[in-house]
């Protein structure tokens, strides 16, 4: 007969394994985006290029504008110089309402191209991008000239074979859309910039070759998405205006409407990021609060296989939560890890060593196989991608990595300086490694506070220490607040200055 | 043939004769001039070694992976 103690005993026994199992949640993320990175080496051989055909469809490009004349000269010049057909292809611009110089600029630029260059002005404006998109696409559907509509953003530079690489896709008719590697192109940039940049080379060249291989693409980028007429009439003509992530919703109903989506990591196109952390804020806020939508839009399609698509695959799903909830990750990790240390200190640190070992070998592959994915951004951004973790992060990596090495550092700090590394002190630096994982969003957001209160120079202080990865975790659990409480979706246009350039 | 292929050969065949804006005029009698099928060859070409090259980075990362496990259990720890 089990006597009441055994009973507890064998609670309490449970619980510690439950914790040690909530600990170890924190390595999913991780261990998902490895395993997101080894299908990138499958797409050398599953992959959409052996469908594809030299295709040169009429192309209508659809570029949204507001306020946008300081980019807009440029960006035209550079849209009619495309390497493509000159007579198969025509730029629309739809001028949102502007109260700058877009429509003499659009306009002069019509009169230098003419029958290539349309001006279209909505007087109503400041509606968002998808309102802004939907008066340009239902006019060029209205009439038959049009194959192919381009949708991008007004300061994106195109390589000059980029289109005509994305094209060649939609000789398979059963392509609907077509999205390219959008990468940051600030010259000369900075920290941020270079973060984004190599960012970009995780979630656009790595991760969208991967979701290639799983034929379920999450987005396609709202700079670059290249689609057929057939599909734009499939998915009803036009945009979604009810959230803030339209082009993620288009990429959806592409799919939904029983089109293939696909990614042309060697299509290449620039795009000017925020260079300051509040400007980033406001764009990924957007972004994330639109990811909030498209998960509860689409409840219905997870985890649920489907004929049709490939939008409800077990793997496709893990990867989706994996990043949509993964502050959550993080903060339930360290709390379990906190939680064991005060029940039990051995495990717990035993728990610990093992969660950043694994975290350590997931960082050292995906870190390194990125900056060999894009040599280019490698060349200009390692630090940032060293540091994208954030130095406290790396610095534990370190040590679990090689204790050895900190040992000997610290007893050459002690013979040095004569202080002898104390119980306590140890207890605290152990404490604030366990809470790290949750502690480091709070750090990174700091950067943006320093910003706003105005002292911008001690951003990248924060950014560095916290991390890039964590100040964007931190981004989307302000999203889960903002939807929360229903905030307001007022569209911020992210501010473009022109300082992208193609590379030499 | 299927019906899809018929539609990918008749989108192909919509494909005009061209050249690189600006390459047109700088043709001259006995140039080579690259087909649109040319070109789209060699484009398929490269952009079919850089997924090969993104693998053979894959396969070399994971070793490097694999060395750094050993040398954490031989020395490091």
């Amino acid at each position: 007969m089990t006597s009441f103690g055994e009973v507890l005993d064998l609670l309490a026994t449970l619980g510690l394994w439950v914790l040690v199992a909530l600990v170890l949640v924190g390595a999913v993320p991780l261990l998902a985006a490895t395993y997101q990175f080894l299908l990138i080496g499958v797409h050398a051989r599953k992959n959409h290029y052996p469908q594809t055909a030299p295709y040169e469809p009429r192309v209508a490009i659809l570029v949204p504008a507001w306020n946008e004349a300081a980019v807009l000269e440029a960006s035209i010049d550079r849209l009619v110089g495309l390497d493509y057909p000159a007579d198969r292809l025509r730029v629309y611009v739809v001028d949102d309402a502007s109260t700058d110089a877009t429509p003499d600029v659009v306009q002069a630029k019509g009169r230098e191209y003419p029958g290539q260059v349309v001006h279209l002005r909505r007087e109503k404006g400041g509606e968002g991008k998808a309102h802004t998109l939907n008066h340009g696409l239902g006019i060029i559907l209205g009439d038959d000239w049009m194959q192919a509509l381009l949708i991008m953003d007004a300061d994106v530079i195109y390589e000059p074979d980029s289109l005509r690489k994305m094209t060649r896709h939609l000789a398979d008719p059963e392509v609907g859309a077509v999205t390219a590697y959008i990468k940051e192109g600030s010259q000369p940039g900075n920290y941020l910039q270079r973060f984004v940049a190599y960012e970009y080379v995780t979630a656009q060249a790595a991760a969208r070759r991967s979701q290639n291989v799983l034929g379920a693409l999450a987005c396609l980028a709202g700079g670059a998405q290249l689609h057929s007429r057939a599909n734009l009439e499939a998915i009803g003509g036009r945009i979604d205006t009810t959230s803030l992530a339209e082009d993620t919703f288009t990429t959806f109903n592409t799919q939904l409407a029983g089109n293939k989506v696909v990614f042309d990591g060697n299509a290449t196109v620039w795009a000017e990021e925020p260079d300051g952390i509040v400007g980033l804020w406001k764009q990924r806020l957007r972004w994330a609060r639109g990811n909030v939508q498209v998960t509860l839009r689409y409840k219905h399609l997870w985890f649920r296989p489907h004929s049709g698509h490939n939008l409800g695959s077990f793997t496709f799903g893990v990867f989706w939560f994996c990043l949509f909830l993964l502050p959550i990750f993080m903060m339930v990790s360290s709390a379990a890890l906190l939680t064991l240390y005060f029940a039990d200190f051995e495990r717990a640190w035993a728990v610990f060593q093992h969660l950043w070992i694994i975290n350590a070998l997931s960082y050292l592959f995906i870190t390194t196989f990125a900056l060999a994915i894009d040599p280019t951004t490698a060349r200009r951004a390692w630090r940032e991608a060293i540091a994208f973790p954030g130095v406290v992060s790396l610095l534990v990596i370190l040590y679990t990595c090689a204790p050895v090495v900190f040992s000997w550092l610290a007893s050459l700090w002690s013979a040095t300086t004569g202080l002898a590394w104390g119980e306590t002190s140890t207890h605290v630096v152990m404490l604030i490694a366990y809470s790290w994982l949750a502690l480091c969003m709070p750090v990174a957001w700091l950067g943006k506070k320093a910003e706003e209160k105005g002292k911008r120079w001690l951003s990248p202080f924060f950014v560095y220490l916290g991390g890039y990865g964590p100040l964007l975790c931190a981004v989307t659990f302000t999203s889960y607040v903002y939807e929360f409480r229903g905030a307001e979706m007022s569209w911020d246009k992210t501010e473009k200055t022109g300082k992208v350039a193609l590379p030499r | 043939m299927g019906q899809d292929g018929e539609d990918r050969e008749g989108r192909a065949a919509e494909v005009t004769a061209h050249q690189p804006n600006g390459v047109d005029d700088a043709v001259g009698a006995g140039d080579i001039v690259e087909t649109a099928q040319d070109r789209h060859d060699r484009e398929l070409r490269e952009s079919l070694r850089e997924e090969r090259r993104l693998l053979r980075w894959e396969v070399l990362c994971l070793v490097l992976v694999v060395m750094f496990v050993v040398v954490r259990q031989l020395w490091l720890t």
